[in-house]
């Protein structure tokens, strides 16, 4: 009897302890809790700066700079507003017949990426519309990283086969729009070069 | 001092024994079954598929208001549902003009049910266009809102714990306050499980429950 009494108490003991110390460690009850990663779209392309730029290469040798000219930051009635210049140079570094331009980016409209059509800054279906968000592992500079995969849709490509889907990564301390590589159609754009956020 | 009783030493363990069985069975039934329906579940992965881009024709939420509770929206996704390339979309669908130059929307009705009918009910009652930006995770067309964060997160709702992704937006202008929009990819129409906005004094949050799907 006084065996399975002390066995009983070390029962009433242990479960006493198992409701009571979760709640201390404020573990459960409550009605949210926040358990994941927190993807700041705020440090991307809103909170650019003048002066910061990236510069991308892709296979062919092509470098695409990408600079911020001016920054307007948001207010609360006055959005955000950037103005881009951007340069697409051969692999020789000449500039390409008309692969400069200047443009407001402004994330109210255009959103976080760039805008493939900055010769038509009011075209708002140029731009890219995310299907994807998730952090994932990619090998950057021969070294396994962790970062922000965007998985999108530009509606300027065709549909069929695909052949609209882009690929981004992100880092949000990567200068003016946050992306360490984009792969579009059949090119992927590496950063290369940036100057300071 | 003369030894306890033998007889009353066994009732005493007796009481002892049935309380200590009672404690039991009270702890086992609060940690097995009360306490697993509160616990927060484990993380999961950040993976956050676009809702609206799975959109079908048909699929129907329900909508309630704390600030004006009893009174039900229901926006069903219409004709032409997903629009990733608006230039070869429709001109005009409702208030909304000048859609051919739009960003990549999806299109829903909003009709209002008398009291007492459901969405299904409600199907012929005259609705209003409503569109929602394909990259403004829920937000109404029109609105000038830049993204903030996304988190996973659980909520509580019907009893039940429910992962979702909470997005907070800033909208810019007159109003110039933040919002909040729980999402989760497989609640119909456009993903949105709660949306929330700060008003002055307090908070307005809008309710949205699948209302079924009349296709």
């Amino acid at each position: 009897m006084r065996a399975l009494i002390l066995l009983l108490s070390a029962v009433v003991l242990i479960l006493a302890a198992l409701i009571v110390y979760p709640a201390l460690a404020g573990g459960t009850g409550g009605a949210t809790a926040s358990t994941g990663r927190l993807f700041d779209a705020t440090r991307l392309i809103t909170d650019a700066r003048a002066g910061e730029s990236a510069t991308y290469r892709d296979e062919r040798g092509e470098t695409w700079t990408f600079k911020v000219e001016m920054a307007v930051p948001g207010g609360p009635e006055r959005p955000p507003r950037i103005r881009i210049w951007s340069i697409r140079r051969d692999r020789s570094g000449d500039p390409l017949p008309g692969g400069t331009e200047v443009y407001e980016h402004r994330p109210t409209r255009h959103g976080l990426y760039p805008l493939m059509a900055p010769a038509d800054p009011e075209g708002y279906d140029r731009v890219w519309i995310w299907s994807r968000i998730r952090w994932a592992a990619v090998s950057w500079q021969g070294k396994p990283r962790e970062l922000w995969r965007v998985d999108l849709i530009d509606p300027a490509l065709p549909e069929a086969g695909g052949a609209d889907h882009v690929v981004a990564w992100l880092d949000e301390s990567v200068p003016v729009f946050g992306l360490v590589r984009w792969q579009r159609r059949d090119r992927t754009w590496e950063l290369v070069d940036w100057s300071p956020r | 001092m003369a030894a306890p009783s033998p007889r009353g030493s066994g009732l005493t363990e007796r009481v002892v024994l049935l309380f200590l069985v009672a404690a039991s069975l009270v702890l086992g039934w609060i940690y097995f079954h009360v306490l697993p329906s509160e616990r927060v579940p484990e993380a999961l992965v950040f993976n956050l598929e676009n809702p609206m881009l799975g959109a079908r024709l048909g699929e129907c939420v329900q909508i309630e208001s704390t600030t004006t509770p009893g009174i039900v929206g229901c926006l069903e996704v219409r004709e032409p549902g997903v629009v990733l390339r608006p230039r070869n979309g429709p001109e005009r669908l409702g208030r909304f003009h000048g859609l051919r130059m739009a960003r990549p929307y999806l299109a829903a009705g909003l009709r209002q049910p008398p009291p007492g009918k459901s969405c299904e009910e409600s199907g012929d009652l005259r609705e209003d266009v409503e569109l929602f930006d394909l990259n403004a995770f829920g937000m109404p067309y029109g609105l000038d809102v830049t993204l903030d964060t996304v988190r996973p997160l659980w909520v509580q709702r019907g009893g039940r714990l429910l992962f979702v992704y909470e997005v907070q937006m800033t909208e810019y202008g007159a109003a110039g306050r933040t919002w909040f929009l729980d999402i989760h990819p497989d609640e119909p129409v456009a993903g949105i499980v709660r949306r929330r906005r700060t008003v002055e004094g307090g908070t307005e949050t809008w309710i949205f429950l699948p209302a079924g799907d009349r296709r």
